[in-house]
């Protein structure tokens, strides 16, 4: 509940401060927010299943968000940054999918 | 995961197939939040017993206290069904855990609408490679010189037609009518072209065909067209007919004789080209034969 509260309270924050992206984080804030997103959804997962724990979630939620960052970053500087962002986002992609199949069966068990 | 009867399973050495299968979701797919406890209790199984008790009272406080971490799900799950977690999950709790995924959410929402705006806002040229971006630079000084080309003759042109005391324009407006003229067929023209000429012995070719080479000698830059004695303009038809072509009411027969007024070479090189009119005419069972000619004269005019 609270999580939900704190969604919308960050978008709407984003909606009225409207910051500017800096031009050098550009490239890297769509992958971060996907591999944010995989870090939501590992987390709400291994909570249904009894796993959860804060400290595991805030370090992947920080390092997913790094690593999918970095690797952009080298991707950009090795001239594969368009290839090798596709392919983050396609794991990270199949990697939410494979999340939200586990929540999905632990809630509705279907 | 789904099923609490599962879950031991999956922590034991021997699991079924169909308990396999969630054992290797559970192992590759928690990585996030679940892989270091995965590891912790595949090392630590004996400890289920340990903390049965702990399980089914603070379900929603679990991860707080240090035990957390290594109690494994299976006990957990034993009692704990994820519904009842997620209801746990849903009453709000001012504690660590929930505070957590709060600062998470709320990351997350601020980075998803500071980037859904800034896509939104931003033009297509944000996304561009610097090589990209050179060469639609390059077009738009090029279309830039252009126009300003443009601009300068029709300045020019603006100026010759208000000073000259109507001199200017009525000549302009006389060129103007004259193109126009030769366009709508309503006079006569004089220029450099071909003349295809058809001869169709066995009276293989019906109107299709002469339409169709008419096509191809406009596609390749004909101005003006006269087939027979018949000028050819925007509304021609042909009709099929006993021994020959009707073309705007006037009955044709064979050989047809086709002038174009063009550029010569080209419209020559686009009825030889394989494929082209000439060879289905020839396939058709009719000959065709282009003569180029530097100043071909077109009489045949349509009324306006």
């Amino acid at each position: 509940m609270i999580a939900v509260i704190a969604l919308a309270v960050g978008v709407v924050l984003g909606l009225v401060l409207h910051p500017t992206v800096p031009t050098w984080l550009q490239p890297y804030l769509p992958i971060a927010i996907v591999a944010a997103v995989d870090a939501i959804f590992g987390g709400f997962r291994s909570l249904l299943d009894g796993l959860f724990d804060d400290k595991v979630f805030v370090v992947s939620f920080v390092s997913n968000v790094v690593v999918a960052a970095l690797l952009v970053f080298l991707g950009d500087h090795l001239g594969v940054g368009a290839q090798l962002s596709t392919g983050v986002v396609v794991v990270l992609g199949i990697r939410i999918f494979t999340n939200v199949a586990a929540i999905r069966r632990g809630l509705l068990k279907a | 995961m789904s099923v609490p009867e599962k879950e031991p399973a999956a922590f034991d050495d021997g699991p079924t197939a169909a308990v396999e299968e969630d054992d290797e979701t559970a192992d590759d797919e928690t990585e996030d939040a679940g892989d270091t406890q995965d590891a912790d209790e595949a090392e630590t199984p004996a400890a289920a017993e340990d903390s049965d008790e702990a399980s089914d009272s603070d379900e929603g406080d679990a991860p707080d206290d240090a035990d957390a971490r290594r109690r494994p799900g299976g006990a957990h799950a034993r009692r704990v069904t994820p519904r009842q977690r997620l209801r746990a999950l849903v009453t709000p709790r001012a504690n660590k855990t929930q505070a957590l995924i709060a600062l998470a959410c709320l990351v997350l929402g601020f980075g998803l609408s500071v980037q859904a705006q800034s896509t939104s806002s931003a033009s297509s040229f944000s996304s561009l490679r610097q090589s990209e971006l050179v060469s639609v630079l390059d077009r738009l000084t090029n279309r830039q010189e252009h126009l300003r080309g443009e601009i300068t003759r029709l300045q020019q042109e603006k100026a010759a037609l208000s000073s000259q005391n109507g001199e200017v324009a009525r000549k302009a407006a006389q060129d103007r009518q004259d193109t126009l003229g030769i366009l709508a067929g309503t006079e006569p023209a004089t220029g450099p072209g071909i003349e295809l000429t058809v001869t169709d012995p066995h009276g293989a070719i019906n109107a299709a065909d002469l339409l169709n080479a008419v096509e191809e000698l406009r596609d390749s830059g004909a101005e003006v067209l006269q087939i027979g004695s018949v000028r050819i303009g925007a509304d021609t038809y042909f009709l099929d007919t006993d021994g020959g072509v009707i073309v705007d009411g006037h009955t044709l027969t064979p050989p047809y004789r086709v002038l174009a007024i063009g550029d010569p070479h080209t419209m020559s090189t686009a009825m030889n080209i394989p494929g082209g009119v000439l060879e289905s005419l020839h396939r058709s069972g009719a000959e065709g034969a282009v003569t180029e000619s530097r100043s071909l004269s077109i009489t045949a005019v349509r009324k306006p």
